[in-house]
């Protein structure tokens, strides 16, 4: 039993000194560049109501306005969110989407659609978490269709 | 006891899979190409005969003419894929699509191809990539697929595709909004549906 006891110590204080260890490493600089004239916002006409939803469900990921919460400071926690947020930054980034061709504005308004629609995004993980991510059916339809006519004001052929 | 060490364990396992797990994914997409327009007609016409379409460049240079051949077989090979409802072999050709437009020689482009190639490029490359990563999920890569055949309709319009390509449309596609795809033969194999609805589908179009 006490060579039992010995091992758990011995395991806990390694566990310990490796959680203080991962503090270490580097955490990735956050919302480094502030929303600027490439924001959707500052293109397109976006009424407050879609803006509301995109900030409360949407822009964690997908913005350069990240909302932390207090765990996304501890290591491996901030690791995890960061690769996450990155992925979801590079997939679509709100404030940077001024930045991307024509056509691929288009295709992602396109893709937005789809996510709503097929219930994919917000990700369930993320909802579990953050309940007011959630979205209504009243709120996805105002998304969608926002999304549908600022596409059909595009000037684009396919 | 041996639960908590097991405990620990897990937790140590977690931190590593989680350090480990970097991204190499770039933040920065490509700049300026917004508010470009596009003198490519649409590809759909409402008149249900095969119209015959010729590649609008008369000069392509020959490295450029064997990339956009090389993306055209990829394309084909997703094509036929999703029509065998073989989404690995999809995502095979989104990969080996996504690696020759990385490394497309765009300096071989005259003013007008580079127009019409930026339009499309960044777009196509994301499909190419979405391909790639979602083998296991066929109804994704259908999705981003439909976007991928209108941009590859619109180079093979420009540049051609060095044989000749149909194109056909599917009415019942995306929620029977309908979606077009492009084919090097005319006999309809659909890949949006797969066995479920192989030959559903009108042939449109005919690029040379």
């Amino acid at each position: 039993m006490a060579k039992q006891k010995k091992t758990l110590t011995t395991t806990l204080i390694v566990l310990l000194l490796f959680v203080i260890a991962v503090q270490f490493i580097p955490k990735a600089e956050r919302n480094d560049s502030a929303r600027g004239a490439k924001a959707i916002t500052k293109q397109y006409d976006v009424p407050e109501k879609v803006q509301s939803i995109l900030q409360k469900a949407c822009f964690d990921c997908h913005s350069n306005r990240t909302e932390y919460p207090w765990y996304s400071n501890i290591q491996p926690f901030a690791k995890f969110m960061e690769g996450h947020i990155l992925r979801g930054k590079d997939e679509l980034n709100f404030d940077e989407f001024g930045s991307y061709a024509i056509k691929k504005q288009y295709n992602k308004l396109r893709s937005l659609e789809n996510q709503l629609e097929n219930e994919a995004m917000p990700l369930r993980s993320y909802t579990l978490i953050h309940h007011n991510a959630r979205l209504s059916n009243e709120e996805i339809s105002l998304l969608t269709n926002w999304s549908k006519a600022l596409r059909n004001k595009m000037d684009i052929k396919l | 006891m041996k639960k908590i060490i097991f405990g620990a364990m897990v937790v140590v396992a977690f931190a590593f899979a989680a350090c480990n797990s970097k991204s190499d994914r770039t933040a920065k997409q490509d700049h300026n190409m917004e508010n470009m327009e596009s003198s490519i007609p649409h590809a759909i016409g409402d008149d249900s005969s095969l119209t015959e379409i010729k590649a609008s460049f008369i000069h392509v240079d020959p490295k450029v003419a064997s990339s956009i051949k090389q993306i055209v077989n990829h394309y084909i090979h997703i094509k036929t894929a999703l029509s065998n409802d073989d989404g690995k072999e999809a995502a095979n050709g989104g990969k080996a699509m996504a690696a020759v437009i990385a490394q497309f020689g765009k300096s071989a482009l005259t003013a007008e191809q580079a127009t019409l190639y930026n339009q499309n490029e960044e777009d196509l490359k994301e499909h190419a990539e979405h391909i790639g990563e979602n083998e296991g999920n066929i109804d994704h890569q259908r999705e981003h697929f439909i976007m991928m055949s209108e941009d590859v309709t619109a180079l093979v319009k420009g540049f051609g595709a060095g044989r000749p390509i149909y194109n056909a449309h599917c009415p019942m596609a995306k929620n029977n909004e309908g979606a077009m795809w492009l084919s090097e033969a005319r006999e309809i194999k659909n890949p949006y549906f797969g066995s479920k609805m192989l030959t559903c589908g009108v042939v449109k179009e005919i690029i040379n």
